[in-house]
């Protein structure tokens, strides 16, 4: 009996001892080795430290790590590519570079590396078939592997695959909740399906694993004002630009902020503050600077001077929506004719490149158009169900201020009512209320009837 | 019924494990750690809920609520508890935390400063203690009575309400063990309610389930399986309900109402289990013939009714986070009535056959103290109220109070002491009355059966054995004196056996004695004999002259083994019995010995009547003999023999192996013989040989050395034999010493089966005085040790003056002087002759 107590005892003894080490084991067990073709243990470190920077889209931080990395290891390939792919400014070098770095041999890579490298190279290239075919062929051998799981998720935001993307991104997230890149796609996907407090929570998990970035409190910003929280989003757009002033697309989204919340004394300021910084320049290059001074204009009522700045809009290969209404309202038809032909030219290239959500977007600018250009005509029944169309193919993210469908769904409510289907335009206007209470109000300035009072019956 | 499977064993190393995890547990919420006061909800798994916030911790400050879902934490996205957990563990006492938490609002940050706290507060202290408190009375019960299944039952319900108690009633900690923890803690608490109805079911004795069992076998079923596996039955409807629920969790969006963080539907359940168990305990108790098991059944019944209904209750009524919480704790409270009812009504009505004797020491001990306390309390009670009072400021104040504990102190501690004997020892004082009683009336008996059978009739009835049996010792066995007839006639004295339990001295426990019977076929043959008579102790009866028998006790009456300290008292018992038997014995074998002294002396008498007064060679020849035993009576002889035809005497002197009483048989024997056949005139040859035969047929390894002595045929020489006898001196009359020649064979009589003897002759000149002798003359030894030896007989002889009467006396005086003050161990023979014109001599 004693024998086989003691033998019980040391048994127990033994599997508590046995059962504690594995358990410890596998709470203390590390990532997965870094799979680097390096000579330099710290220069490995130095790249994992940096492409996590990256992913939480810490740029600085970034930028440092992979450039420490090549320089403790100048032969470390992966960091060259890395370097010159993401902090190599100059087109010239960055390109000379990559194809430098592309050409070394590549023998004794490790699998990660050499997908990553095809990846980001097919991904470049825009080549959305290729890339999507690495990944595949990658993650059977790596089911788990971060960065492939990560790069799937890619291709599906790439080729805009919504439900799929969300699905990769909770895997994704699943295996590594602080993913802020995941957290931003997913935020992304939210929005688009209409979906604000998703969205919001999504980007305030992003501001939270990256409270020193500009870019959660931008994307915020930008998600405020489309809900009508002005207030929030100016302290988060002020946050924002707080943390970097040369972070551009939140003076972008500042400046529409102050428009669309009729700030305009201010949003004045922020585009003269805007023209200032020199690492915004570019903004003007692409038109943004042009198309919020044809809203700013548009809010305050000034038709001339949205006119005005339409001309250089236009010149500048941009399409506006605003500027196309007030064309055709001041009867200048060129320009709306020009505006058309740009979205016409735009539309093709996105459908030949493949990309089915931004595609869907633009016909749903396309439709607008022509809603505009029917209530213009007085046909206000066929107005009504082109904007009916449009909604159906806009969502709430895609279009700079994201505020597009909300306009669009304006507009087709005073179509509605100036039909006299006044049911339906309060079901369009409780709607319109229940994303932005304020929308309706502040947006009645430069309404469809009001432009085009003669086609009211 | 089929053998048990005997679950000890395990139910011992489940109360290791059980015992290490809940140490764990304590470790970890006393650990000082960072902490934010959030308790999580321990049943949401893919989401950190808060369950509930410490007030006034970090978390509290900071505005976290119950119902937030804490989703990040310190600038990383949470998954669960673990990822929480992991994250805290990095974080530093102080250390201001950003918390991600979700709530009706939004998402929002909090920052939370981390305190410095251990986890465990005084509600799961109290939970703690009262875990430890079941799992101790569980593990008493249990190792006293490890075989009953009741017992191993109470100690795994025991064990499992440690577990619940320790594991289940805590706050989540973060830490890597808390998981392992609070999933044990929740196994326990599914498992519990099943023990209990299995606690009630078989509580104090499975009545009814005997009853069921004995008609089954009745009717030639199988009962094992009821008793083996049967309970399997009862322990399979929590798991199996745990199971649906985790699939309803996992498979259906359907809220489960939680309380005290398990689902309300499994405290339903636990209601039920406990409402049947109290059914089962009370149709227990109505099989029960005995008033005290019937007593303590009622005390349990109480306990559990008081125990776990406000538990109950407390929990099903108040499901509700905070609150719940505080009524949780009022509920824990009364559960203590649980472990307290169960172990008085085991300790006080001697449930499950258990017996508690404490150590009177540590009782005195907790009185005193618990009477300082009370003067402490006392004291400053005093001081308090008189404070500020004139009496306070006075002199005499210290000196009233020093005054008022002395006088009232020791009798107060007396007061309460006394009850507390009586409650604690009662059984034992008895015992112990009983015990001095049986030895004082074992000492004053004279009578050696009556001592044995008023021991073997009493202890069974002071002990309440089954029986008791006394063997006493008789040669080389015990033989058994009083006791059942079943127990064994007779038992063999085993050297191994006996050494071992006069080491261990008192009983000891057939059981215990294992090992030494795989050892000794002869151990494990008196083991087995007693085992299956049912003896359960054996004891050894020895005073420190002797050893004198063996005790047997049987088991007791019911399921209790005899108890250690039970069989210390019986030691004490058993020595005064050693010693009075002994006395008994030595009273006995004195009065054999005076009657066999009384029968020596006579033989002595015998012996010396055997002596002749006189012995006679023939004309011209002058004999003289002396013969002094060395006891009572005497191994040495002479005597004259019978007339030959010739007129010519002859006379024989002799010296028989052993002593005392075997000795002088032999001597007798010895004589007898040599006169008759001395009849027949023989050759002194023939009359030897045939002589030689004789004795030897008489016995083994016993001989006669013998002396032989005549005149010869002209009865001018001295004829004589010798067969193992020394050889005769011959002192001449110018006073020198010489040796006669000794004939070749001269092996003593009986020695050998066949002897030739031959006889030798000596001229023997007037004047002239030869010696015979027994070897006693030469071994004679002084007070120092040294044996007189050849050359002092020698001396003697050479110094003698005078014919063989003087030549004898010399040398008794000579072997007296040397001897002087010494012991003597063997007996004197000395035998002188020589020629004269007269031959009759004086004897002595």
């Amino acid at each position: 009996m004693k024998k086989l107590m003691m033998a019980l005892v040391v048994l127990l003894v033994l599997v508590a001892g046995v059962a504690v080490l594995g358990w410890w084991m596998w709470t203390e067990r590390g990532e997965d080795d870094n799979e680097w073709t390096t000579s330099s243990p710290r220069a490995a470190e130095e790249l994992d430290a940096g492409l996590a920077a990256i992913h939480r889209h810490h740029w600085t931080a970034a930028a440092q790590h992979v450039y420490r990395a090549v320089e403790l290891d100048p032969d470390f390939i992966v960091a060259r590519y890395l370097q010159a792919r993401y902090f190599l400014f100059d087109k010239n070098e960055k390109e000379t570079t990559m194809a430098q770095v592309v050409a070394l041999d590549q023998s004794e890579l490790s699998d990660r590396e050499r997908f990553l490298m095809s990846f980001w190279t097919a991904i470049d290239e825009r080549d959305a078939d290729t890339s999507e075919h690495l990944v595949d062929t990658y993650l059977a051998d790596y089911p788990d592997d971060l960065f492939g799981i990560e790069a799937l998720c890619d291709v599906h935001w790439v080729r805009q695959r919504w439900d799929e993307a969300m699905e990769c991104y909770e895997r994704l997230l699943a295996l590594y909740p602080s993913r802020v890149h995941a957290r931003l796609n997913r935020g992304y996907i939210e929005l688009a399906r209409g979906r604000f407090d998703d969205a919001e929570a999504e980007f305030e998990a992003y501001r939270f694993v990256a409270p020193d970035r500009p870019e959660p409190y931008q994307v915020l910003g930008k998600l405020d004002t489309v809900r009508g929280r002005y207030q929030e989003a100016a302290h988060h757009l002020a946050k924002s630009l707080e943390i970097d002033s040369t972070y551009c697309p939140a003076w972008v989204d500042l400046g529409y902020l102050q428009a669309h919340a009729g700030w305009l004394d201010q949003c004045e300021q922020t585009i003269a503050r805007m023209i200032e910084v020199e690492e915004c320049h570019w903004l003007q290059e692409h038109g943004q600077v042009c198309l919020l001074q044809v809203l700013a204009a548009y809010v305050s009522g000034d038709e001339e001077r949205v006119l005005d700045r339409l001309e250089t809009c236009v010149q500048g290969n941009r399409t506006s929506v605003l500027g196309y209404r007030v064309a055709l309202a001041s009867g200048r038809d060129d320009l709306a004719t020009a505006l058309e032909t740009k979205l016409a030219g735009r539309l093709r290239s996105v459908e030949e490149a493949g990309f089915p959500a931004e595609a869907s977007m633009l016909r749903g600018l396309e439709l607008h158009y022509a809603a505009v250009k029917s209530f213009a005509a007085g046909d206000l029944d066929l107005a009504a169900e082109q904007f009916a169309a449009a909604d159906a193919k806009l969502d709430y993210w895609g279009m700079s201020t994201w505020a597009f469908k909300l306009f669009n769904r304006l507009d087709w409510m005073t179509a509605l009512s100036s039909d006299g289907r006044l049911e339906e335009a309060q079901t369009v206007l409780a709607e319109i209320e229940e994303v932005n209470p304020r929308y309706a109000e502040q947006m009645t300035i430069g309404s469809l009837d009001r432009l085009f009072p003669g086609s009211l019956p | 019924m089929s053998k048990r499977f005997n679950a000890t064993p395990f139910l011992l190393a489940f109360g290791l494990g059980a015992f290490a995890i809940a140490g764990l547990s304590i470790l970890d919420m006393y650990r000082p750690r960072p902490y934010d006061g959030v308790v999580l909800d321990a049943y949401q798994r893919d989401q950190v809920v808060v369950r509930e916030v410490m007030s006034g911790s970090g978390a509290d400050q900071a505005g976290i609520r119950p119902g937030d879902v804490i989703v990040g934490l310190g600038r990383e996205m949470i998954r669960n508890a673990d990822d929480a957990g992991r994250i805290l563990n990095r974080m530093r006492i102080g250390d201001t935390v950003p918390y991600l938490v979700r709530t009706d609002q939004g998402p929002e940050e909090r920052m939370v400063t981390l305190s410095r706290r251990t986890i465990g507060d005084i509600t799961y202290l109290y939970a703690s203690v009262l875990g430890f408190a079941f799992f101790l009375v569980g593990l008493f019960v249990l190792v006293r009575q490890p075989t009953l299944r009741v017992s191993q039952v109470f100690f795994l319900l025991c064990g499992l309400m440690l577990l619940f108690l320790v594991c289940k009633i805590r706050p989540a900690s973060y830490s890597g063990v808390d998981g392992l923890i609070l999933g044990i803690g929740t196994f326990a608490f599914f498992l519990l309610a099943p023990a209990f109805l299995h606690f009630y079911l078989l509580f104090p004795r499975p009545a009814w389930l005997e009853s069921i069992t004995r008609a089954a076998r009745r009717r030639g079923r199988p009962t094992a399986w009821l008793w083996n596996w049967g309970w399997l039955a009862i322990y399979l409807p929590p798991p199996l309900m745990w199971l649906g629920l985790w699939l309803v969790m996992k498979f259906t969006e359907v809220p489960i109402p939680i309380a005290g963080g398990v689902p309300v539907v499994s405290w339903w359940l636990f209601t039920a289990y406990i409402a049947l168990g109290l059914l089962a305990l009370v149709a227990n108790a109505r099989e029960l013939a005995a008033a005290k098991e019937r007593q303590g059944m009622a005390l349990v019944l109480m306990g559990s009714l008081f125990g776990l209904l406000p538990f109950l209750v407390s929990i099903l009524l108040f499901t509700g986070d905070a609150s719940g919480r505080r009524l949780f704790t009022f509920g824990v409270i009364p559960l203590t009535l649980v472990p307290l009812t169960f172990a008085y009504a085991i300790v006080r009505f001697q449930l499950l056959d258990i017996r508690v004797m404490l150590r009177r020491s540590l009782l005195y001990t907790v009185t005193t103290v618990f009477v300082t306390g009370l003067y402490a309390f006392g004291i400053a009670a005093f001081n308090a109220i008189f404070a500020d009072s004139e009496i306070a400021a006075s002199a005499y104040f210290p000196l009233i109070l020093a005054l008022a504990i002395i006088l009232l102190f020791e009798p107060l501690r007396r007061r309460i002491q006394e009850p507390i004997d009586n409650f604690f020892f009662a059984e034992r004082k008895r015992l112990q009355h009983a015990m001095v009683d049986l030895g004082e009336a074992m000492t004053d008996q004279a009578d050696l059966e009556a001592v044995v059978h008023e021991l073997v009739a009493q202890l069974p009835r002071i002990l309440g054995l089954h029986f008791a049996g006394l063997y006493l010792l008789r040669g080389y066995r015990h033989v058994r004196a009083a006791g059942p007839d079943e127990l064994p006639a007779e038992l063999p004295l085993v050297s191994t056996l006996q050494r071992h339990l006069q080491r261990r001295r008192g009983l000891t426990r057939l059981d215990q004695l294992g090992a030494l019977a795989l050892r000794s076929t002869e151990v494990m043959d008196v083991v087995g004999k007693l085992e299956a008579v049912g003896v359960e102790a054996l004891g050894d009866l020895s005073s420190r002259r002797r050893h004198i028998g063996l005790v047997v006790l049987s088991a007791k009456q019911g399921q209790i083994s005899l108890e250690r300290e039970e069989l210390q008292l019986l030691d004490g018992l058993l020595r005064q019995v050693s010693l009075a038997l002994e006395t008994n014995l030595l009273i006995t074998e004195r009065s054999h010995q005076a009657e066999l002294q009384r029968e020596l002396e006579i033989a002595a008498n015998i012996q010396a009547e055997l002596l002749p007064d006189q012995v006679r060679l023939g004309a011209g020849w002058r004999v003289a003999a002396a013969c002094r035993p060395a006891r009572d009576v005497g191994g040495d002889f002479y005597a004259e023999l019978p007339q030959s035809r010739t007129g010519r005497g002859a006379v024989v002197f002799a010296d028989v192996s052993g002593k005392s009483v075997s000795g002088a048989l032999l001597m007798m024997a010895a004589h007898e013989v040599l006169h008759a056949l001395s009849l027949s005139d023989p050759e002194p040859g023939s009359l030897f040989s045939i002589s030689n035969r004789r004795l030897y047929a008489l016995g083994k390894r016993r001989f006669v050395a013998l002396g032989y002595l005549s005149a010869s045929e002209d009865g001018e020489r001295l004829r004589y034999l010798l067969a193992g006898q020394p050889p005769l001196l011959l002192r001449r009359h110018n006073g020198e010493v010489v040796e006669l020649p000794l004939a070749e064979h001269r092996i003593p009589l009986g020695a050998l089966p066949e002897g030739h003897y031959l006889a030798l002759e000596a001229d023997v000149a007037p004047g002239d005085v030869v010696l015979g002798y027994s070897d006693g003359v030469l071994d004679a030894c002084s007070p120092d040790g040294e044996i007189f030896g050849e050359e002092r007989l020698f001396a003697a002889l050479a110094s003698a003056v005078g014919g063989p009467e003087e030549v004898v006396s010399h040398v008794e005086e000579e072997l007296e002087a040397f001897t002087r003050g010494a012991r003597q161990y063997d007996d004197v023979t000395l035998i002188a002759v020589s020629r004269s014109a007269q031959s009759t001599e004086i004897v002595r």
